[in-house]
């Protein structure tokens, strides 16, 4: 039995290859420096199938028929999935204080009380449950159908979503009021209420992946944050492609203080707002032969 | 006479038993002759040359004047085979032989006087029943009986005065007979002629018989009487009379019995339970039922370990658990496992809501057999009180007890269903994945869109099988609103959730579901894309998505879009089935060509040829197949052509069997 993985090394040909595949399978990208990492963490999936090579694991990955099991192991294995409740608050701040008053006073004119917010790359699913909270808190949207979907490439992630149960890291910068009215104390960690829950859906989605990117209807508040600063550029250019085509007209997309779209679209307006700069998409005309959302 | 018939004469008269079989089988029938010696082999020791001889004779066609001669073979007292060969013939040549019997009717042998009912009898014909009516008057004993019992095989209910005229002769044998006759015509029957004979011992069971065969109404006081005599088998054979006449007239003995027995009948009724006859035991079953025996219901328990009475037994305590449960509910503490678990059976099938807490307490037991007949028994019970244990057992480790449960709440569910949301919910919360499945099929289950936001909550767990379940659920009430979280499952990370998703929108008959799902057609799950073909067969407007599919790399989607087109519309389908003929799948092709013979048009057959050279045997061998169904004769060159060239030796064997098949039908 063999106790301590074997240290195999990764040849710059093997780096390369595995590199390309990872990059066009969900557009994650990795510089040369990011050699000993893939090496370091894939060679726990060789150690798995009795592999000797990283040739015979990107073998593996192309021709074994449960490749697409396998490459979700893949992106689990190089993905960081640190996150927590309520980040980046000046942003949410935004979010309750100006947008959503204006989506709901442009949704009343329309007739509408429908509500859709889509996380992209949600991780342990932090994010949706905070959005969940916020419009929970927000007065005038107690009767209105929302739906907020969190989505990530890693399906180890999407369980601790579904679970909804968080451990005290999560809550670095959760107000304690917070915690007391949507979380149940359960063996020292801290259940997500239900009525928070069901404002929210869960989903497993590669965001390089435009047909199934389809399948989750129009937004009108897509949130990314720190999911594209992994991508490099004609990769981020995919994605925000993607998000434009799934935002309705005048709705807003959200990403990380440290992201910006300079240099990959100018689709997108940038509005100031009092705490925030947020990308809005431009109101224009939709094409028919939509997912009814 | 030829030289060949003399020497088979000879044999005939002389050799031993094949020898002589062999001659008869040689001789030259068409000499007139030759009839004297088949007559012989009629009579010879051997059977063999009996049952050969038998058939020449009624293979001639000149038999049925033969009657005659066959006739006077009756009379050979000495010869026992030929009597019995006579008999066969007679028998079989059938009506022309009728008059010529009747007459032997009154011929002065009482044997042949007998042998001609019987065959009268055999033949069946009714024109005989005069004759065969005179034959109960026979001065000798075995020729009445024999008429009587004749008369019951002919089954005529116009024999019936006269074999009841005939009972009034002092002959045992023939009141025997005629009672079983009578049982045997099995028309209704004027009691008042029967009766005095149940004053003979010797009939009263044969009467009784009689009476539960083809009785009517005014037999039961009789009956009834009967079950008081001292002699158990009188008892016996009018409990069986009883549950027969029960048969007919439902509900009339169970009048009748409690307006007439007494104790006397019950300690009767109770005696026949010892009784190594499962029919009389059964009769005693049936009695106790029909007179709502509810205090005898504990001496019904001991029967419940016999296999072959248990059903029976609990069918019967059933209905005395709903007269009065209470001496069974008294026995309960007693019992043993296996007479716990029929008597939770008994008490949920007669809705006895006073066992509601002896079953509740068992539902914890180890012995999961009793605990899962509990837990069906308190769904009948259409108690709340048993809601909240029932949702207990949903956690449990019993795989019996957890679905006994489910299809007790269920039940349940459709008289109290806001109760049983109530107290399965908190399963969803804290249950393991198992039982939360089981949780989301009973909310599912709930009329009325009861439960809505519970399986909406559902869709959401962290357990793929929860969430497959949960969609399951919706889809048997999918509106807009569920629409949309459905559609979301099309992009589930569990294939097996994806698939249920597809096959649940397809149910949808909203056409919006036809985008997701023909998005879904690029699914990475093979399973998922073929469900996703199906469910847009099922959608209107759906079916020019498909074609779509039947590009797909793998056959099997292949396959259910072929198989869904041809659901849809077979002669718009036919183009498509044509192209996958060509298809490098033999799974595909031969799925074509199955679609193709089924749809009954022949055009395919002028690619039979090329397709008898398919690389893949099963294909050629499907096509050789479907040829000769289709085509019958006119296939059989392009089978021999190909058969001149098959290498395969399976493919071989089966050429050659369709080959010879076709010659033979041609």
């Amino acid at each position: 039995m063999l106790f301590f993985a074997p240290d195999i090394p990764m040849s710059d040909e093997e780096f390369r290859l595995l590199r390309d595949h990872v990059y066009q399978y969900c557009g994650l990208h990795f510089t040369v420096d990011s050699k000993y990492l893939l090496e370091k963490r894939l060679g726990k999936r060789l150690q798995h199938h009795g592999l000797g090579t990283f040739k015979d694991y990107y073998y593996l990955l192309r021709y074994n028929p449960q490749k697409e099991q396998e490459m979700t192991e893949v992106v689990d294995a190089l993905t960081t999935n640190e996150t927590y409740f309520f980040r980046e608050e000046f942003q949410l701040k935004t979010f309750v204080q100006e947008i959503l008053p204006e989506l709901r006073r442009r949704k009343l004119a329309e007739g509408q009380k429908k509500l859709r917010i889509w996380s992209a790359g949600c991780s342990t699913g932090e994010e949706p449950y905070t959005i969940a909270m916020l419009l929970l808190e927000t007065p005038g949207f107690a009767d209105w159908q929302i739906d907020i979907i969190g989505t990530d490439i890693s399906q180890r992630v999407l369980q601790v979503a579904r679970r909804g149960v968080y451990g005290n890291s999560s809550f670095r910068s959760t107000d304690p009021v917070f915690q007391q009215r949507y979380f149940t104390e359960v063996d020292g960690k801290f259940r997500i209420a239900d009525r928070v829950k069901s404002l929210v859906t869960i989903s497993h989605l590669n965001l390089f992946d435009p047909a199934r990117v389809v399948l989750l209807g129009k937004m009108d508040v897509i949130f990314c944050r720190n999911v594209i600063i992994y991508f490099d550029l004609p990769a981020k250019k995919r994605v925000i492609e993607n998000f434009h085509e799934r935002l309705r007209p005048e709705g807003y997309l959200l990403l990380g203080h440290s992201e910006s779209l300079m240099s990959v679209t100018n689709a997108f307006m940038l509005r100031h707002f009092a705490h925030d700069m947020v990308y809005q998409r431009p109101a224009l005309a939709t094409a028919g032969g939509e997912i009814r959302s | 006479m030829t030289m060949e018939n003399i020497a088979a004469i000879n044999l005939l008269q002389a050799g031993g038993e094949e020898q002589r079989l062999q001659a008869l089988r040689a001789l030259d029938w068409s000499h007139c002759d030759s009839l004297q010696w088949i007559f012989l082999a009629l009579g010879d020791e051997s059977w063999r040359l009996r049952k050969e001889a038998t058939e020449l004779l009624l293979a001639m066609p000149n038999a049925p004047l033969l009657v005659g001669d066959v006739i006077e073979l009756l009379h050979s007292e000495d010869n026992a085979g030929l009597r019995n060969a006579a008999v066969e013939i007679l028998t079989r040549i059938g009506s022309p032989a009728l008059p010529s019997l009747m007459e032997e009717l009154s011929c002065n042998d009482h044997d042949v006087r007998k042998f001609a009912l019987d065959i009268l009898g055999a033949i069946g014909d009714l024109s005989c029943l005069g004759a065969m009516q005179k034959s109960l008057h026979d001065d000798d004993a075995n020729v009445r009986a024999a008429a009587a019992e004749n008369l019951g095989r002919l089954g005529a209910s116009e024999s019936i005065p006269a074999l009841l005229q005939a009972m009034e002769q002092p002959d045992l044998l023939l009141r025997f007979a005629i009672l079983d006759a009578l049982a045997r015509i099995g028309a209704p029957l004027p009691l008042a002629p029967l009766l005095p004979f149940y004053d003979d011992p010797l009939l009263r069971n044969a009467l009784l018989d009689c009476l539960g065969q083809l009785g009517d109404e005014d037999a039961i006081p009789l009956l009834v009487k009967a079950l008081r005599e001292d002699l158990r088998k009188t008892t016996e054979a009018a409990a069986i009379a009883l549950l027969r006449l029960d048969r007919r007239y439902p509900g009339r003995i169970a009048f009748q019995l409690q307006a007439s027995a007494g104790d006397q009948v019950m300690e009767k009724i109770v005696a026949l339970l010892d009784s190594n006859n499962q029919m009389v035991r059964r009769s005693g079953f049936q009695l106790l039922q029909q007179l709502q025996a509810w205090q005898q219901a504990p001496c019904l328990l001991p029967f419940l370990a016999a296999e072959e009475d248990r059903e029976e037994v609990a069918t019967v305590l059933v209905a005395l658990a709903g007269c009065n449960p209470e001496p069974l509910l008294a026995c309960w503490p007693h019992a043993d496992v296996i007479t716990q678990t029929c008597l939770a059976y008994v008490f949920g099938e007669a809705g006895c809501v006073a066992a509601l807490p002896l079953l509740i307490a068992v539902l914890g037991r180890d012995a999961s057999e009793l605990a899962a007949v509990a837990a069906q028994a308190l769904g009948r019970l259409e108690a709340s009180a048993a809601i909240g244990p029932l949702a207990c057992c949903l956690e449990s480790a019993s795989e019996e007890l957890r679905q006994a449960s489910r299809q007790a709440l269920v039940r349940l569910g459709r008289s109290l269903p806001a109760e049983v949301a109530r107290h399965v919910r908190p399963i969803l919360e804290t249950g393991h994945a198992a039982a939360r499945v089981v949780a989301v099929q009973i909310i599912g289950s709930l009329p009325g869109g009861q439960g809505a936001n519970i399986l909406a909550l559902a869709i959401k767990d962290e357990a793929a099988s929860v969430r497959g379940a949960a969609i399951r659920a919706f889809g048997s009430r999918l509106g807009p609103d569920e629409l949309t979280p459905v559609v979301l499952a099309l992009t589930d990370e569990d294939a097996e959730v994806r698939r249920v998703a597809a096959e649940v929108l397809g149910g949808c008959d909203d056409e919006w579901a036809i985008p997701p799902l023909t998005l879904t057609l690029s699914d990475p799950d093979l399973w998922v894309r073929a469900a996703a073909v199906r469910a847009l067969g099922r959608l209107p407007g759906g079916a020019q998505e498909i074609s779509a599919a039947l590009h797909d790399p793998v056959g099997l989607v292949r396959i259910a879009a072929l198989e869904t087109l041809c659901e849809i519309d077979s002669e718009a389908a036919f183009p498509a089935l044509l192209v996958a003929l060509d298809y490098p799948d033999e799974e595909v092709v031969k799925a074509s060509l199955r679609l193709l013979a089924a749809s009954h048009r022949r055009e395919w057959f002028s690619q039979g040829a090329r397709l008898l050279n398919h690389r893949h045997r099963e294909v050629r061998m499907a096509v050789a197949r479907l040829l000769v169904e289709g085509g019958g004769a006119q296939s059989a060159a392009l089978l021999e052509n190909r058969l001149s060239v098959e290498g395969d030796e399976l493919v071989r064997g089966q050429l050659v069997g369709l080959l010879t098949h076709l010659r033979e039908e041609g």
